[in-house]
């Protein structure tokens, strides 16, 4: 054998051994021990991908749905941003004003299931049904309040039937500080996203601007489903009245890395 | 000069073949008449040559051949890519009907089996358009493999990654003298480094473009390399490096004299994109005249097309609003008629005479 050949064997086969050993030993690590937290969602946190042809990609991935609160309760303001560690240069008072954005971080967040988040968002929805109820009480005749009360309580229906109750809640640098702030290990999981600030128009004008945080992106929100846990989950993609119902006991390891550990079909009602 | 490595072994196999037409119009003008015994001997030591060449290297012995095997590069090229999609299609139309462990074995055996196989028909045909072609696989095969696992196993996205993809690539590369595989690992290199230092200016790793200072440091490492080490015996990877190395600074530095505001400095941003615009001029003509006096081609067309391009920049900037557009063309063709003449000019006086390297 050439020295070429025998160079190109040795050292190859050593890489793709020692590359695929570290993954797997990442794996093996994440999910050893307790895991740090077991959330049991169901198919409204964890949607069947909308178009899915088996016929070329016979793998099935779920895709984790997850929001910010309301605007009205978003945390991630100036302070709480300078405190993650931007650097927040002052905003010009003239919008045409050319100035840096601060970089996209990466930073801990707290993906809070079905908590104080999710029943604000169901209160926020059920006064908007009441103030609605109540603008149609006082002229009953009015199409354009008739059409208004459809809408709340459309919404109303989707808050408590079909989105998502996962909503990030929190940040910190430091996973342990924000997993001593919710303990609760069924309802609150701690993954890595990219948070940005961003300069939001804060008034009808929208000329005063303030820095606000963004959640561009979480880790693992693309779920993979493993072989034994299909037939509990494989429906025909398509329209979401016709598609199964389930649930799903998601489990994130040492490093935030989520995977299924179990999934029932779960029968409409 | 003994052929060391197989363009070594075809730049003396075409001096032969010129040599040999030379030597023969040579005679036919009754300028130079070798004796029988002469020609014999010659002939002779260059046919063992040839032989011993096409044995070792599979060298193209003429025109022809030359000709065909820039074919059948081709032909490699495009059977590698179209090998490399239906491996990766295969793999995505049964990789939902398997366990994770089974899922976890052919992921991980068919990078390995490809890079055997590469090894095998790299001692079987020299390094050739076989080699190549399982080279090239092999890789895909590898990239696959690694970004598949993480899908199974939901792992974020890494830059290590990027190391891992680059060490195969330049392992590739250099074992079966494949450039298109150095430039693939050259681009994991750049983006692992530009990943790493906007990562420790606190940026998130996949952000690496938003600071294009980032890639610098990259390309002066991949235009310097060849200089440090000796790039020789693999046919075009000196010139690879130059230019790549070039396009990651040269490309840095456009996009910065045109945004000042994604800068590290913190100047006001028209003043960076000054200063930048100042630093593309000089570093493109620098380019030029060091590849003009290294007699790297390579270079001097990147630094033309870059000096090219950091002019027309800055004539849109000054003159697209408040010319009539003809006469915004008409002095875009003056000016490249300009540059024509300064390269005409130099041109002349650079040229050393008869004897001077082209």
């Amino acid at each position: 054998m050439t020295r070429r050949a025998r160079i190109l064997l040795l050292a190859g086969g050593a890489l793709g051994l020692a590359v695929n050993a570290i993954v797997l030993a990442g794996v093996a690590w994440n999910r050893s021990g307790v895991p740090d937290a077991v959330l049991r969602l169901s198919e409204r946190e964890l949607a069947m991908p909308y178009y899915w042809d088996v016929a070329e990609n016979s793998g099935l991935a779920l895709s984790m749905g997850w929001r910010l609160p309301e605007a009205a309760a978003n945390w991630l303001d100036a302070a709480r941003l300078e405190a993650l560690g931007f650097e927040l240069p002052p905003l010009p008072d003239d919008p045409g004003v050319r100035f840096r954005a601060p970089p996209v971080r990466q930073l801990w967040l707290a993906l809070e299931f079905d908590g104080p988040a999710y029943a604000r968002s169901v209160q926020l929805a059920e006064e908007d049904v009441a103030a609605a109820e109540r603008n149609l009480a006082a002229n009953p005749n009015d199409e354009q309040r008739k059409k208004l009360l459809g809408a709340a309580e459309f919404t109303l229906r989707e808050v408590r039937e079909e989105r998502t109750r996962l909503v990030v809640v929190d940040s910190d640098r430091d996973r342990g500080a924000l997993r001593a702030r919710h303990p609760d290990r069924e309802r609150y999981a701690m993954v890595r996203g990219r948070v940005q600030p961003m300069a939001t128009p804060v008034d009808a004008g929208g000329g005063r601007l303030e820095w606000r945080g963004e959640v561009l992106d979480l880790d693992g929100t693309t779920i993979h489903v493993p072989l034994a846990f299909r037939a509990a989950l494989a429906a025909p993609a398509g329209d979401v009245d016709e598609a199964a119902r389930y649930e799903v006991m998601l489990a994130f390891g040492r490093r935030g890395e989520p995977w299924i550990v179990a999934a029932l079909t779960r029968p409409r009602p | 000069m003994a052929g060391s490595s197989r363009s070594d072994a075809q730049q003396r196999c075409d001096d032969i073949r010129v040599f040999r037409a030379e030597l023969d119009r040579l005679a036919a003008e009754g300028v130079l008449d070798l004796s029988e015994t002469q020609r014999a001997a010659v002939r002779a030591h260059h046919d063992g040559l040839l032989a011993t060449f096409s044995r070792e290297f599979d060298i193209d012995r003429d025109l022809r051949a030359k000709t065909l095997s820039r074919g059948m590069r081709i032909t490699s090229f495009l059977g590698a890519l179209a090998l490399a999609a239906s491996v990766y299609l295969l793999f995505y139309q049964f990789w939902g009907r398997l366990g994770t462990v089974p899922q976890v074995v052919i992921l991980v055996g068919a990078p390995l089996l490809m890079i055997a196989l590469t090894a095998w028909l790299n001692e079987r045909d020299g390094g050739a358009y076989f080699a190549k072609l399982a080279a090239l696989v092999a890789f895909a095969c590898f990239v696959l493999n690694v970004s598949m696992l993480g899908q199974i196993f939901n792992l974020p996205p890494s830059d290590s990654v990027l190391l891992a993809w680059a060490a195969l690539a330049l392992l590739l590369a250099y074992t079966c003298e494949l450039r298109l595989l150095l430039v693939a690992g050259l681009v994991c290199i750049a983006g692992w480094i530009a990943a790493r230092a906007g990562t420790w200016g606190g940026m998130y790793w996949l952000s690496l473009g938003e600071r294009p200072e980032n890639f610098l440091l990259a390309g002066v490492l991949a235009f310097v390399f060849p200089l440090l080490v000796d790039q020789r015996r693999y046919g075009g990877f000196a010139a690879t490096y130059r230019v790549f190395g070039l396009l990651c600074v040269l490309l840095a530095v456009l996009v910065l004299s045109n945004w000042g505001e994604v800068s590290y400095l913190t100047w006001p941003p028209s003043m960076i994109e000054g200063a930048y615009q100042v630093l593309g001029f000089g570093l493109s003509a620098g380019a030029i005249w060091l590849g003009a006096r290294r007699q790297w081609a390579d270079t001097v067309n990147t630094g033309v097309v870059f000096f090219v391009i950091f002019l027309f920049t800055k004539f849109y900037d000054w003159w697209w609003e408040i010319f009539p557009k003809w006469l915004f063309f008409l002095v875009l063709a003056l000016t490249a008629v300009l540059l024509l003449l300064v390269f005409q000019r130099w041109r002349g006086r650079a040229a050393p005479g008869p004897e001077g390297a082209a």
